[in-house]
């Protein structure tokens, strides 16, 4: 790889046609503009510093209206309380929830749950993107038996998730393991479609073109299919993300003894609005997380989408 | 050349007959065609848009199969997915996620070539096509002549002694074209390939080929077939162009297509891209 870059840096000055013909119409350009080269050169530098200097005082607009807009949320939210036009026991308060995160953080109990939660997620997201895509690419393989099981996956897709709960938890126990299967089943139809997808758009030019050049299938499959599928399966994985979260939640939901959902169950149960919202901003979190990390992995992954 | 007749046949189609679709909507688009590329031969198929001259093509590389008559690649009968020939259409098909080093050798990879030995090969042909210093770029960061010229690189890369070309510079800009014109020309330069090219451009398919096939419009039939016996350096298809008998093959082979605009109208040859002329329904 990195021999390569040099060669191919070299190749650069050694006057290939290419660089020799961008140069003249730079040149040109400075002429026509009643410069010499160099001074259209900063020219254009300056140009592309303000250009640079303009995205950047657009991004930190937008980042300061939307701090803004939370601001006033939390200020009307928080004055509304104080004032008695909200009524505390329905709504909670800013101030109340900031309270219960900062003590649920000092005491490790929200910690617990989070890591709980997490670890669900975590396990269902990855059992579920790793069985689905392989059915959904195998699939693709052998169409025989995509048509044999398609009319299965399409029962188990319309299946809400919530309607297995009670088989997972009497099958799984009330544990670790059932609130993963129920992450996983949210997961799994979803990647799986999402995978096949992607390999049925591969462009069958382009796998003609690898069948001229004396491919088998099984080449096809993995230097133009799953490739091909690749981008389809990263936007099912950020899709699935919340997937993962809700089934874990929705197990927690309905048996647990901790996690996020078991705080927001418990807590709305008794009433204890700010316990409910604080729990609620933590799973918000977690989910934001899982988000830049499936991206951060998609950026790594796959470098020629890096532009798009 | 009468050495030519002795060669063997490498392309072949023998009295090919294509029905899409069935009942009412079904429609005859290629008629009992017949026409053979001996070893080292370039031929180019013109025809008018939509005649099915791609229909020819993608039957010689098994993408579909004929309703009648028998196709040939290599002197072996078409039977599903064709294997072993060049391959190279309109759209270049670099695969995005591949750089155009990786590009350019995936069929060395297809075939098992070992990894470095790929790669030195790789960046020779890079080289040659004037690509030196992308190596390592991606696709989308190359203009579409360049990746093209990739392409090239790519399909010669197997020595492929079977070129099946469907409008492949259709897409560029007319120098991009005549310099890729002449790296083709180059290319298939040492008698050793059989060409089958589609096009629409007669001057390209002029200056290119041994022999040009006109095709009727729908249902195609060959029409007319001319030897081009002209004497100039094929690799310059600019100074090609500027051969004496270059216009008449030009213009005979223009007037033989069946398009609606008035035969003197010879300045709109190169609009004849434009969507199917109308026929009566």
């Amino acid at each position: 790889m990195k021999s390569g870059y040099l060669e191919a840096s070299q190749g650069v000055p050694n006057g290939t046609a290419v660089p020799a013909k961008r140069s003249p119409p730079l040149s040109g350009e400075a002429n026509a503009l009643g410069m010499p080269p160099h001074a259209a050169i900063t020219a254009s530098l300056a140009n592309s510093n303000l250009a640079r200097k303009r995205a950047r005082a657009w991004s930190l607009r937008i980042a300061g209206t939307q701090f803004l807009l939370v601001a006033t949320v939390l200020g009307l939210w928080q004055y509304g309380v104080q004032g008695k036009a909200l009524n505390a026991f329905l709504f909670g308060s800013p101030s109340a929830i900031w309270h219960l995160l900062v003590k649920g953080i000092a005491d490790g109990s929200m910690i617990n749950d989070i890591y709980v939660t997490s670890m669900e997620t975590t396990l269902g997201f990855l059992l579920g993107n790793l069985i689905g895509p392989v059915v959904g690419l195998a699939l693709w393989y052998w169409p025989f038996w995509e048509k044999v099981f398609t009319p299965f996956i399409m029962a188990l897709g319309a299946i809400p998730i919530i309607a297995l709960a009670p088989l997972v938890i009497i099958w799984a126990g009330t544990g670790l393991a059932s609130k993963v299967l129920m992450s996983t089943l949210s997961v799994v139809v979803v990647a799986l479609l999402a995978a096949f997808d992607g390999a049925r758009n591969s462009d069958p030019l382009e796998r003609n073109l690898l069948y001229s050049m004396g491919a088998t299938k099984w080449q096809v499959f993995w230097l133009v299919v799953i490739p091909s599928a690749l981008s389809y399966i990263f936007s099912g994985l950020k899709l699935t993300v919340a997937f993962a979260l809700i089934g874990a939640i929705i197990g927690e939901f309905v048996s647990s003894n901790a996690g996020l959902g078991h705080a927001i169950f418990i807590a709305g149960s008794l009433y204890n609005i700010p316990e409910v919202f604080a729990s609620l901003l933590a799973t918000v979190v977690i989910a934001l997380v899982f988000v830049s990390a499936v991206r951060r992995i998609e950026w790594l992954l796959l470098p020629w989408r890096r532009g798009i | 050349m009468p050495s030519v007749a002795d060669r063997p046949v490498k392309i072949e189609a023998h009295n090919v007959s294509m029905v899409y679709g069935e009942g009412a909507q079904a429609a005859l688009v290629l008629d009992d065609v017949s026409l053979q590329v001996r070893e080292g031969e370039f031929v180019t198929v013109v025809g008018p848009s939509g005649c099915g001259k791609s229909t020819l093509l993608n039957l010689l590389s098994g993408l579909t199969s004929p309703t009648l008559g028998e196709v040939f690649l290599g002197g072996r009968k078409v039977v599903g997915t064709s294997k072993n020939y060049g391959y190279m259409l309109q759209r270049d098909l670099l695969l995005d996620w591949r750089t155009i080093l990786r590009n350019v050798t995936i069929g060395l990879e297809v075939r098992g070539v070992h990894r470095r030995e790929a790669r030195m090969l790789g960046e020779q042909y890079i080289r040659f096509y004037g690509l030196s210093g992308f190596e390592d770029k991606y696709p989308s960061q190359l203009s579409g002549g360049m990746r093209q010229r990739a392409a090239l690189a790519r399909t010669m890369i197997l020595d492929p002694s079977i070129l099946l070309l469907d409008e492949p510079f259709v897409a560029l800009d007319f120098q991009t074209k005549m310099l890729l014109e002449g790296e083709l020309a180059k290319s298939v330069a040492d008698g050793r390939r059989s060409v089958l090219c589609i096009t629409h451009d007669i001057e390209e398919a002029v200056s290119l080929s041994d022999r040009v096939v006109v095709m009727s419009k729908r249902p195609a039939r060959v029409k007319a077939v001319h030897d081009i016996a002209l004497d100039y350096d094929r690799t310059d298809p600019v100074r090609a162009r500027e051969a004496p008998g270059f216009g008449e093959y030009v213009s005979r082979i223009w007037n033989e297509l069946d398009l609606q605009t008035e035969p003197a109208a010879l300045d709109s040859r190169r609009r004849t891209e434009e969507p199917t002329p109308a026929r009566p329904a």
